[in-house]
């Protein structure tokens, strides 16, 4: 650049002289406007230079504005929805956004009380797991508690006070009522009737008390659709006094059921599987695993794990029972018949002598008083009674109350004028002989206050919105007494009144607040110490401390043997076909029928959804050439009534019994639950409660059942590897099996990545006892959305871990297996090198990835996965345009929610890894052994899923890899999986020598029986049973029967 | 061979250059166009207007619409896209492995087996993208620049099929296009119309006929009916890599590449011999494809079937001798499980019929050249529906099996395939030459000189 002359800088001087104002340059050479500058600006920036010789025109600029205006607009396609970021002007204390908070409640099963914690996100109650100081679930969770957080969005929750079926206010309830009081004043409440579900609530029992006190006209009677009566009636029967026997498994060694699903149907089968699974697994103690016996007529999952299990007619088991009272030398009249051979028996009631006081007798809730009675007598020969089984008063204060027939009874004299019906729904689950809703409809005045505006709302002059147990105030108790509180973690959606808000404006006429009624009763419960204390630390627990109630020792009465009276008296003809009625191992007796998670989740035995299949033998289904769907007309035989149903041959079922779930057919349940399944409730009589004899015919329909397993034999395939405890001592390592022959060509080995963790499974085949939990948790956890019957039966399920369950022996009375099934993470993943756009990946510490985001859907690697555990997006499951879409506040906000068209699977809880790591990371501290716990482990009631380190050489799951029962699946694929078994042992009585049909003695005589019994009704193709690996299972889990 | 010619000509005996290039390009030029043309156009495009309408709505609601789930996750777009790339074949081996080995007879069908070829790839790549779960996002396969860093997986057969395809479409488009330049030119000179000359003139692109450019098109089509060669076998052979990598029972056999390859050009002959059979009836070319083509197809058929056939013998030993009970299980269920009647179809297809291909008879009858086509075709198809949906429907865990069944999407989807193939070809047929002029003439040199084909 050429230097600056005299002569220009004189020149500038007088220009800036001559200037106004400021002035900017960039250099004297500009400021000289020399031609010299425009060279050089030119060479150094030519586009600058052009811009500087051609200067944009008016009309350029503002063409070049529009068009970058129109640009610009272009990005903003897309409304963005309007919203309103507010903040807190208080902001609640401790309150961090994105980080869950756990608050302590409960949710009620028949009434009995689960301790929970509710996971909270920021005011959003998203999901719900066990409380691990609670003495009911000790941390594990049911399926029910975990699917009710799905109710609480429920779309068809009742909303509004319904006055004749018309929206009205509470406040003109309250009116209403007030001249229902008076009226009741006057005349103490006569025809007043008060009609509950079963009462475990100390503060409603209370209320409701001070009610029947105040109008001692007034009445109280309860329905229960699964009701425990028996259970009380039988323990009157034999100490004089109701009773409530509470199981002590973790002292039983020798345990036998009568028709008892104690894992899964009865008051405190969570902390039952638990303390029973602790004393049969291997892995834990080797020297004795506790040995279950099992009569029962349908499968359950306690009879699937049983060593023996002898199956009978559901009207047998009482015979059963009186058959072994003699045996114990009680002088009880045996049956005309033995039902079960002496061969069978003399060994099982050797084994139970010899371990009297660490052996117990389970009787089933729906069995007759009789049976209980036996069955705590003889326990009482066992030295079990405070060892093994304790006696408490009752839970469920409603046994108290009169039954539900009286009412009808007195509804239909005309007796009752007012009836408020609280939280149970008679005209759908009442005994259909009792025609309870013609009854009702003679009620002058009938009350309903339920969570749904269901079959009995919509028949009642008032309905009361009930609150959601995560929306309530509330106490209930536990299976053993301890008093468990519910508190909200929500304002109520829809308003909503709660039970003791109820209670209160009957007796008050006033609208009190939820909170402090329950702070009143406890605050006059309380004595001593300081309330607030004490109530913020029950809050806290979610439970009252020292609550429980003191176990009893109650004497024998003396006659007792005299004044029992058998219902076998008035027996169903051995000939005739058993129908039994069961509770759904998944919506209950209906109540969770609107619930989708649980309508989709497979039931244990028989894979199906959607819908209750009538069970039958395969024998029964053989002599009548039914097959899978083929639908047949159940007629009882007493009532006439009749129902059109599919059947479903499950393996196990006695020869002639056929067994139906209720809750189903609903007609005011809410868009999910009506229309699914069959009403069995019609079957449900008062003489016949839970079995009644009827008849089958075949008609020419068939229905698809959307089942998630279609197959049931293993195929001699060695998925699942099972012995006996014997076999075990002798050959410990039976389960490893030779692996995959070593390759020519270097292998990346993802597991010897360089990571601070190496994340691993063991699933104890032992442990596991079917029971579900781990599905729901995992769909809870994951945002699995669910995709209804009809994809269902197309192979469409989306759950991410699914329970396989396996036959094995003859078809009368195989054996089961249960194997929870997720992706097992291999290291040498088959999926990640066929996916074409990398969209699944190997982490440092050993998690399978999907990337959602890069996901093509071309589902090569469901294609090449050996597991099959990979689900697609055929369609949108999770917008809201989806058939079942799900309430969007459920969804856990620390997992994506998946769309159209990509693939996923099990990710190990990757958010929950990632929270702990990185808090890890935060405190310099390495994540201590058993502080992370993927979903399906936490919710798990045997502690069957150990999740950990696997090369952190003292951690939990460590040791168990390392166990000589350690295997993995499908090994030999060398597919490395990080997810492996632990072998099943179970421990049969070798003294069993003869089992209940053809014995299995030898394993080519049991094929030839299989081959005999050949199942064409169970599947087309295949023979349903096969024995697989006979010499380990011939004597196998159980030894057949 | 010659022995033949003298026997059965290929050629017309009064077939003079002159007669040769007044018919053919009067076909396309001058005169009207058959009423089965129209019949058959009218066919397809409703066929193809099915086709789009249910891609159309499958774009809009998902995949689901076709009958696949887990365990069977791949379905019919698959069969399809095997089925389809294999019809490819025949028409690149005619006009390029028939060129290298001297065979006169492929002169008079080379043409249309090559326009067969083109749209059959066609149809063959859009399938992989049909059946994506996204199809919105097919990019993702390139490898394009982009912010991540993201390449595609090199080691999924996938990415080898997309590029497999993908070359395989450039390629016959160049080869067919190349051998279309001389007849384009004849056109162009013969047009009567203005748009006739400028469109055949301008895709003639200069061609005058010149010893130069007959030097160079010999040569290149030379070079590149080399190229040819491997292309044919390598692209279904990575095709049949998709399957065979995977360790997926019933797919994971070595045998696959040369299978595939086979299974492709029996598919393929047997399409030529149908579209051969068709398109001498309906334009009157029984003088120009002959009953001696049809033979010749019909060996070639014959010799693929024969080929086929040993690959299922060799697939279902080493399923046997692999010792695996998995494997054994997979031949088990495709003779006695849910999709056995497609097993058997297809054995009766492309194991029993074809054993008709023995008798000059037959080879030399129209009407069962046709039907055996189609058998062969069908058979063709079922094997690879066989494939794709017997080996993971039960696979290795007996708890995940499970059946998929094509719903009428997948049937509107394939037949609408059909359809879109058909109209292309019978819209190249109407607007090109459809029996190469340049190749004709060559042979009626050869014919002229005695029989001297140097």
């Amino acid at each position: 650049m050429s230097s600056i002359s005299h002569d220009e800088l004189q020149h500038i001087r007088e220009r800036l002289g001559q200037a106004r104002g400021p002035q900017y340059w960039r250099s004297l050479e500009e400021l000289a406007e020399s031609e010299a500058f425009g060279q050089f600006l030119h060479q150094e920036f030519p586009r600058l230079g052009a811009v500087w010789e051609a200067p944009v025109d008016r009309r350029g600029a503002l063409k070049l504005m529009a068009a970058s205006m129109a640009l610009a607009g272009l990005t903003a396609c897309g409304r963005q929805p309007r919203e309103f970021i507010v903040p807190y002007v208080n902001m609640p204390e401790g309150e961090v956004p994105g980080m869950p908070r756990y608050y302590a409640t409960s949710h009620l099963i028949g009434g009995y009380a689960h301790g929970l914690l509710a996971q909270s996100h920021q005011g959003r109650p998203v999901k719900l797991e066990g409380n691990p100081d609670h003495p009911a679930t000790l941390g594990a969770c049911d399926v029910f508690s975990q699917a009710s957080v799905l109710s609480l969005y429920d779309p068809d929750r009742s909303a509004a006070v319904m006055n004749r079926a018309e929206v009205a206010g509470y406040g003109s309830f309250l009116m209403t009522l007030q001249d229902k009081r008076l009226e009741w004043d006057r005349t103490q409440g006569r025809g007043l009737c008060f009609l509950t579900d079963s009462l475990t609530s100390p503060s409603q029992l209370a209320a409701l008390q001070a009610l029947l006190e105040r109008w001692p006209e007034a009445r109280w009677y309860a329905h229960e659709p699964i009701d425990r009566h028996a259970v009380y009636a039988g323990s009157e029967q034999l100490f004089g006094m109701p009773l409530e026997p509470v199981y002590r498994f973790d002292q039983a060694r020798i345990v036998l059921t009568l028709d008892a699903n104690f894992m899964q149907a009865q008051p405190g089968f969570l902390r039952y599987s638990r303390d029973f699974m602790a004393q049969r697994r291997p892995r834990d103690n080797e020297g004795f695993l506790a040995r279950l016996y099992t009569v029962e007529s349908t499968p359950s999952i306690t009879g699937s794990i049983a060593d023996h299990r002898y199956r009978l007619p559901f009207h047998q088991v009482e015979d059963f029972a009186r058959q072994l009272a003699a045996a114990f030398g009680l002088d009880i009249e045996p049956p005309g018949d033995p039902v079960v051979p002496e061969s069978w028996l003399s060994p099982l009631v050797d084994d139970l002598r010899r371990n009297a006081g660490a052996a117990v007798v389970v009787p089933g809730d729906q069995h007759s008083p009789a049976v209980h009675a036996i069955a705590q007598a003889i326990n009482g020969k066992l030295e079990a009674v405070g060892k093994t089984v304790t006696y408490i008063p009752p839970v469920d204060a409603s046994h108290a109350a009169r039954p539900l027939e009286e009412l009808v009874e007195a509804m239909q004299d005309g007796q009752v004028e007012s009836l408020v019906v609280m939280g149970t729904n008679p005209v759908y689950t009442a005994p259909a002989d009792l025609d309870f809703r013609q009854a009702y409809r003679q009620v002058p005045w009938r009350l309903h206050w339920g969570e749904y505006f269901d079959e009995t709302g919509r028949m009642s002059h008032w309905h009361i919105p009930a609150r959601h147990p995560l929306e309530t105030w509330a106490d209930a108790r536990a299976f053993d007494g301890t008093v468990s509180l519910l508190q909200p973690l929500i304002q109520p959606l829809h308003g909503g009144k709660s039970a003791l808000q109820i209670l209160a404006a009957l007796e008050k006429g006033t609208d009190e607040d939820a909170r402090q009624l329950l702070i009143d009763y406890w605050l006059d419960q309380h004595q001593g110490g300081d309330f607030e204390t004490f109530w913020r630390r029950s809050l806290r627990d979610g439970m009252v401390d020292g609550s429980a109630y003191a176990t009893l020792t109650p004497a024998l009465r003396e006659d007792w043997t005299q004044t029992l009276s058998f219902a076998s008296d008035e027996r169903i003809p051995d000939a005739a076909i058993t129908l039994q009625l069961q509770p759904d191992p998944a919506i209950w007796d209906g109540s969770y029928a609107n619930n989708g998670w649980l309508q989709e989740l497979p039931r244990p035995l028989t894979k199906l959804t959607w819908n209750n299949a009538l069970l039958i033998s395969p024998v029964l289904a053989r002599e009548r050439g039914l097959s899978e769907g083929d639908v047949v007309r159940v007629s009882a035989q007493a009532s006439g009534a009749d129902v059109e149903v599919p059947v479903y041959p499950l393996p196990g079922m006695p020869d002639r019994a056929v067994t139906l779930q209720l809750g189903y057919g609903r007609q005011g349940g809410g868009r999910i639950a009506d229309g699914v399944g069959n009403d069995a409730y019609v079957f449900h009589t008062t003489n016949h409660h839970w079995a009644s004899p009827v008849t089958l015919e075949k008609l020419d329909r068939h229905e698809t059942l959307a089942t998630t397993q279609n197959h049931h034999a293993i195929h001699d395939r060695d998925l699942i590897r099972a012995t006996t405890l014997e076999e075990y001592r002798k050959h410990p390592e039976f389960a490893k099996h030779p692996g995959p022959h070593e390759s020519l060509y270097p292998e990346p080995w993802p597991a010897e990545r360089e990571a601070d963790y190496a994340w691993g499974m063991a699933v104890d085949l032992t442990a596991c006892i079917g029971c579900n939990a781990c599905v729901t948790a995992c769909q809870a956890e994951n945002n699995i959305p669910i995709v209804g019957p009809e994809e269902v039966s197309r192979g469409r399920e989306m759950h991410w871990i699914r329970i396989d369950r396996y036959f094995e022996g003859p078809p009368e009375s195989p054996h089961l297996f249960f194997q929870p099934v997720l992706c097992m993470h291999c290291e040498n993943a088959p999926c990640e090198y066929v996916c074409p756009v990398e969209a699944t990946q190997h982490s440092a510490s050993g998690l399978n990835e999907m990337i959602y985001n890069r996901c093509i859907g071309t589902r090569y690697c469901s294609q090449n996965c050996p597991y099959k555990v990979r689900r697609f997006n055929w369609f949108d499951y999770t917008g809201q345009q989806a058939t079942y879409s799900q309430p969007e506040p459920v969804h856990n906000p620390e997992v994506t929610v998946r769309s159209r068209g990509v693939m996923e699977k099990c990710t190990f809880c990757v958010q929950r890894i990632n929270r702990v790591r990185i808090t890890a990371d935060i405190e310099d501290e390495p994540i201590p052994d058993g502080a992370l716990q993927t979903a399906c482990q936490q919710a798990c009631p045997t502690q069957a899923i150990v999740f950990g380190d696997i090369s952190d050489e003292g951690s939990h799951v460590r040791r168990l890899k390392d166990h000589p029962l350690n295997y993995g699946m499908l090994e030999h694929l060398n597919t490395r999986p990080r997810v492996s078994y632990l072998a099943g042992v179970g421990n049969p009585n070798p003294d069993v020598q003869a089992p209940q049909t053809d014995p299995l003695v030898a394993p080519e005589k049991a094929k030839a029986d299989v081959h005999q019994a050949s199942l064409d009704a169970l599947d087309d193709d295949e023979q349903v049973v096969k024995i697989f690996e006979p010499a380990v299972t011939a004597s196998g889990r159980g030894g057949a029967a | 061979m010659k022995r033949h010619d003298k026997h059965r000509p290929l050629l017309p005996p009064d077939l003079t250059h002159a007669r040769l290039t007044e018919r053919i390009s009067n076909l396309v030029l001058r005169d009207p166009t058959p009423r089965s043309w129209f019949i058959a156009l009218l066919v397809c495009g409703l066929l193809a207007l099915m086709f789009f309408g249910a891609l159309g709505y499958m774009f809009e609601v998902g995949i689901g619409l076709f009958g696949v789930n887990i365990p069977v996750a791949w379905g019919f777009p698959i069969t399809n896209t095997i089925w389809w790339i294999g019809i490819a074949h025949a028409g690149t081996l005619i006009s390029a492995v028939l060129l290298i080995t001297r065979q006169p007879w492929r002169a008079s069908i080379n043409r249309f087996a090559e326009a067969m070829a083109m749209f059959a790839v066609v149809l063959a790549g859009a399938y992989p993208i049909i059946h994506l779960g996204r199809p919105w996002f097919f990019y993702y396969l390139l490898p394009y620049p982009n912010a991540m860093e993201l390449w595609p997986q090199w080691r999924s057969p996938l990415v080898w099929d997309f590029f497999a395809i993908f070359t395989y479409l450039t390629f016959t488009a160049t080869f067919m296009y190349m051998s279309l330049l001389p007849d384009l030119a004849t056109l162009r000179d013969r047009a009567s119309s203005w748009f006739g000359r400028v469109f055949y003139g301008t895709l003639a692109i200069g061609w005058r006929g010149s010893a130069t450019h007959w030097a160079r098109y010999e040569k290149a089509n030379m070079i590149l009916s080399s190229v040819a060669a491997p292309i044919v076998v390598a692209v279904t052979g990575i095709i049949s890599l998709d399957l065979a990598v995977s360790i997926v029972p019933g797919y994971h056999f070595t045998i696959f590449p040369p299978y595939f390859v086979a299974g492709a050009l029996f598919s393929g002959f047997s399409t030529v011999a149908l579209l051969a059979v068709v398109l001498r009836s309906m334009f009157g070319l029984q003088d120009l494809v002959t009953r001696t083509h049809l033979d010749y197809l019909g060996r070639m058929m014959l010799v693929f079937a024969l080929v086929v056939d040993y690959a299922y013998t060799q697939e279902m030993f080493f399923a046997w001798y692999s010792g695996e009970d998995y494997y054994r299980y997979v031949y088990i269920d495709r003779w006695t499980g849910p999709y056995a009647p497609a097993w058997w179809s297809m054995i009766v297809c492309n194991v029993v019929l074809v054993q008709l291909l023995w008798f000059r008879r037959v080879r030399r009858s129209p009407i069962a050249m046709l039907c055996l086509a189609i058998t062969s075709d069908i058979g063709m198809w079922l094997e690879r529906f066989q494939i794709v949906f017997t080996s993971t429907h039960a696979d290795y865990m007996p708890s995940a099996w499970g059946e998929a069944w094509p719903t009428a999407w997948d049937w509107a989807v394939y037949i609408g395939s059909l359809g879109v193939f058909g109209v292309l070809l019978l819209v190249f047929v109407r607007i090109m030459p459809l029996i190469s002029l340049h190749d004709m003439r060559g042979l009626i040199a050869k014919r002229n000189k005695g029989g001297n084909d140097g």
